[in-house]
């Protein structure tokens, strides 16, 4: 066990280290400046800001960065990665370009809380709200619940967020004022948001347990346990789901990694102030260390999660051991 | 229960505990109070409180409520108030001032307003590696562009500030010698980079002790740290969610300051914020969206509600001709393009909100005595001659143009409208080519563009905030048009004392720019406004600056 979690710590180091080093890539490859700012003031300033985030070759514009010799491009970039990735080892990931009162730890500081309550909540809605409709969906199949939940979570995972979003709101917040439309910081103002963005996930769910809970009830040691006489309830909370949970547990640790982060339209739709709008808004203002910084987490919360889950697998199946 | 579930549900469950307890979540809503804070909504967040470098409206509006500069403005005519300064005299020749401070401006911390908080933060703009933007709103000052231009060059250590002409011979009094007379300075006075800060408040949050260019620490502009002088000070800020302003109980005019508490909020979704307004969650707007402009300024208009307040602004959209680029370098190409546009098309039915058409580059009527030059309606006859004149009869032979715009807004429609215009009058092809913000811009300021979308919204009440973009040399010159003729007549207008004889000056260059040479295309003057009750809010007033006052902002 200790030594399997030392290797992972190692591997996950490398993950991070990587994702850096090919997120910084790709943003100095990108064109833009984030120096421009809506007056343009005279070059010196341009300069002195560019040269205080050590950005200076993002000043280039992309028939300027075609001149230079490509050991010149390299010097520039490799100049500005040495600069980053040394604050970042030391957990500095310098102020934000676009919000300058604000440094990227205080940005994520204040907007990861927001997105791992509302994420966290979301995913609890779809963990059980998934569960219940999925296995309701396998001991009726080919019914009329199944058909009914089929369809629902047909149209949940193919309808995006913006649209299950905007329908939520006009419906619970315009035509039946029952929920506030948006804003942060009472339990009211998180039920739609947590409902709109639960609503993939709950239907993925949902179909994952219909396919495993069918393929486990048709087992020998169902049959077995029917013989014996339990009630339905025990035979399906007991012996089927400890058997069909297994592919919702693998599913849980990305969804959970991507949940928590943010999602862009839902902060956006209900005024949420998460996580999830920093990486658009942040690649449009070509918010290099806010990118960075919010990458880094992002990754950070996948390779965590997947450890989560690879452990809790081996509490939970016997065949598996660390 | 089997423990696959109650495993990551039991986290799950701590987890959002946490998380909502560490975002600042009740589990209650808050009572309403009867002094309930006026709510103020922006679509963006503050991008700055440094007041040194702001140039954004929704920071030079929140600076405004928290800062007092030597003058104010009039909330509502935008004249010149009284502020820091109680008093001060002009010379003759219109190059000093001598402004005179009151002894009861007074810093949110109780610590007296003082000429050295001016000279201090003038200084720091002047510096470039604070990143002004507006530091060219301090070249009116006798030698100041040049000691900001020698700190920026290769001698820093040449730069003298007793050479720039601020000086105070007491801490009450404050001088300043300009290099021009310059009639807007009292304007640029009541501007927030020309507002004083407090050093003593920033000190602990210099990076370097040793070299205060280095900057400071970003948590000098947030609360509790934040000293300001004027009317309200920063409660609270909690980033992307609210500020939270409140009177402050030194200010020398606190009798004047009706409002219990302010909050400032950032709505990026106007979808949100109309229904967040509707709740009755916010008071006011400062933006009225696009998408439903249409129809709310249609309900306002039919007397079913009195809340839109809309109206032109001081701000001009219109398209940048790269004059280096041929054929644009011939003023006769550029005219014809100019003559060839149905601009009344646009605003009727790409705008669709009310907006007023401009021949003219300085919006006119906004500056109280000047008279704008009449500028060339559309005449598609004379255009074509003008185009065969230069080479290109019907069309033949004309390369080409490529259009350049950023894909936000309305930016695309406008554009494919007016090259359907170009080519069905003129017989020329367009090529159509969208960027994202960042990289429009990185083309439009090293000119890698043949005609690119402009929009200016003018600084200071005066035509020069406009006709400088068009000046030889100028950062913002973004299409490098020259023109000797135009930058005498800027030259003789700068050095003229006389308001009404430089204003004719300023006639003079700017019916150059609209009837004759055409660096840019005018289009439409912008309208802006502002949602909120008026039974309900009170001196929230809609000038053409959209300089909101906080100061007066009161319920009713």
């Amino acid at each position: 066990m200790l030594r399997f979690l030392f290797w992972r710590l190692v591997q996950s180091l490398a993950v991070l280290w990587i994702v850096y080093t090919v997120t910084f890539v790709l943003l100095m490859a990108a064109p833009g400046d984030p120096f421009i700012g809506d007056k343009k003031p005279p070059e010196a300033v341009r300069h002195a800001l560019a040269k205080r985030y050590g950005l200076e070759y993002l000043e280039f514009s992309p028939e300027q960065r075609a001149l230079l010799t490509s050991g010149q491009r390299a010097a520039y970039i490799v100049e500005a990665y040495a600069l980053y990735l040394g604050n970042a080892l030391h957990f500095d990931l310098g102020p934000t370009i676009s919000y300058e009162n604000w440094s990227v730890r205080d940005v994520i500081v204040t907007s990861l809380p927001v997105s791992v309550a509302l994420g966290t909540l979301s995913l609890l809605l779809a963990l059980w709200g998934g569960v219940i409709a999925g296995t309701l969906g396998a001991i009726f199949k080919g019914r009329a619940p199944d058909l009914a939940l089929t369809v629902l979570t047909l149209l949940g995972v193919s309808l995006p967020t913006f649209v299950t979003g905007t329908f939520l709101l006009m419906f619970f917040a315009v035509v039946i004022p029952i929920l506030p439309s948006s804003g942060w910081g009472t339990l009211a103002q998180l039920i739609l948001p947590a409902i709109t963005l639960a609503l993939f996930f709950l239907a993925y769910v949902a179909r994952l347990t219909r396919v495993s809970v069918l393929d486990v009830l048709s087992a020998d040691f169902i049959r077995t346990a029917r013989a014996k006489g339990l009630a339905p309830y025990q035979v399906i909370g007991h012996h089927v789901l400890s058997n069909a949970g297994l592919p919702i547990l693998s599913f849980l640790g990305p969804a959970a990694a991507t949940v928590l982060t943010g999602s862009f339209v839902v902060e956006k739709l209900f005024a949420i102030p998460g996580l999830g709008q920093h990486f658009v808004n942040g690649c449009l203002n070509n918010d290099i260390p806010l990118v960075l910084g919010a990458v880094l987490v992002y990754t950070a919360l996948i390779v965590f999660f997947n450890l989560l889950v690879d452990i809790a697998y081996a509490f939970v199946d016997p065949r598996v051991s660390l | 229960m089997n423990r696959i579930l109650l495993i990551p549900s039991i986290a799950l469950l701590l987890l959002f505990i946490i998380g909502y307890a560490l975002s600042g979540g009740h589990i209650a809503t808050p009572a309403n109070s009867a002094d309930r804070p006026i709510v103020f909504a922006n679509a963006d967040e503050v991008k700055t409180l440094d007041v040194g470098k702001m140039s954004w409206a929704n920071d030079i509006r929140t600076a405004m409520g928290l800062w007092e500069g030597l003058v104010a403005y009039h909330p509502e005519t935008l004249e010149i108030l009284p502020g820091v300064a109680e008093k001060w005299e002009i010379t003759p020749d219109g190059k000093t001032y001598t402004f005179h401070l009151r002894s009861s401006a007074r810093w949110s911390n109780g610590d007296p307003v003082g000429a050295r908080n001016f000279l201090f933060a003038w200084k720091r703009v002047l510096t470039p590696s604070t990143g002004a933007d507006y530091i060219n709103l301090f070249y009116p000052i006798a030698g100041a562009e040049a000691y900001s231009a020698a700190l920026g060059g290769p001698h820093p250590e040449t730069a003298d500030f007793s050479t720039v002409g601020i000086h105070s011979p007491d801490d009450h009094t404050l001088i300043v010698q300009l290099a021009q007379p310059c009639t807007y300075f009292l304007d640029l006075c009541a501007f927030p980079p020309y507002y004083p800060l407090h050093e003593a408040a920033m000190q602990p949050f210099l990076l370097d002790r040793a070299d205060p260019s280095k900057g400071y620490d970003a948590r000098w502009t947030r609360p509790p740290h934040l000293i300001t002088n004027g009317a309200f000070f920063l409660k609270d800020w909690q980033f992307k969610r609210e500020l939270v302003l409140q009177p402050s109980p030194f200010y020398w005019d606190r009798a004047h300051v009706k409002a219990t508490s302010l909050i400032v909020k950032a709505y990026e979704d106007p979808r949100t914020a109309l229904l967040a307004y509707q709740e009755g969650r916010v008071d006011a707007m400062s933006f009225v969206p696009q998408q439903f402009g249409e129809e709310l300024l249609a309900q306002q208009n039919s007397h079913k509600r009195n809340d839109i307040h809309f109206r032109p602004v001081f701000g001009t959209y219109y398209y940048i001709l790269n004059c280096t680029r041929p054929p644009l370098t011939d003023k006769r190409v550029r005219k014809a393009l100019a003559l060839a546009i149905d601009k009344e098309q646009i605003v009727t039915h790409i705008l669709r909100m009310g907006q007023k058409t401009v021949t003219q580059l300085v919006p006119p009527d906004s500056i109280p005595g000047y008279a704008s030059p009449a500028g060339l309606s559309m005449d598609v006859e004379e255009a074509r001659r003008l185009l065969a004149d230069a080479g290109y009869p019907d069309g033949k032979g004309f390369p080409t143009l490529d259009l350049l715009y950023n894909n936000e807004s309305i930016h695309l429609q406008v554009a494919q409208a007016i090259g359907q215009m170009w080519k069905n009058n003129l017989h020329i092809e367009i090529s159509y080519h969208g960027l994202e913000r960042g990289s429009f811009g990185t083309d439009r300021r090293t000119a890698n563009f043949t005609i690119a979308r402009g929009g200016w919204y003018g600084d200071y009440t005066d035509p020069t905030t406009w006709l400088d973009l068009f000046k030889t040399g100028d950062g913002n010159n973004d299409g490098r048009f020259s023109s000797p003729a135009y930058d005498a007549l800027l030259e003789k207008a700068a050095a003229e004392p006389n308001p009404q004889k430089r204003f004719a000056l300023l006639h003079d260059a700017e019916r150059l720019l609209v009837e004759d040479e055409f660096p840019a295309i005018p289009l439409y003057q912008y309208s802006d406004g502002y949602i909120f009750d008026p039974d309900k809010v009170d001196n929230l007033n809609l000038n053409v600056r959209l300089l909101t006052q906080f100061k007066w902002l009161c319920r009713k």
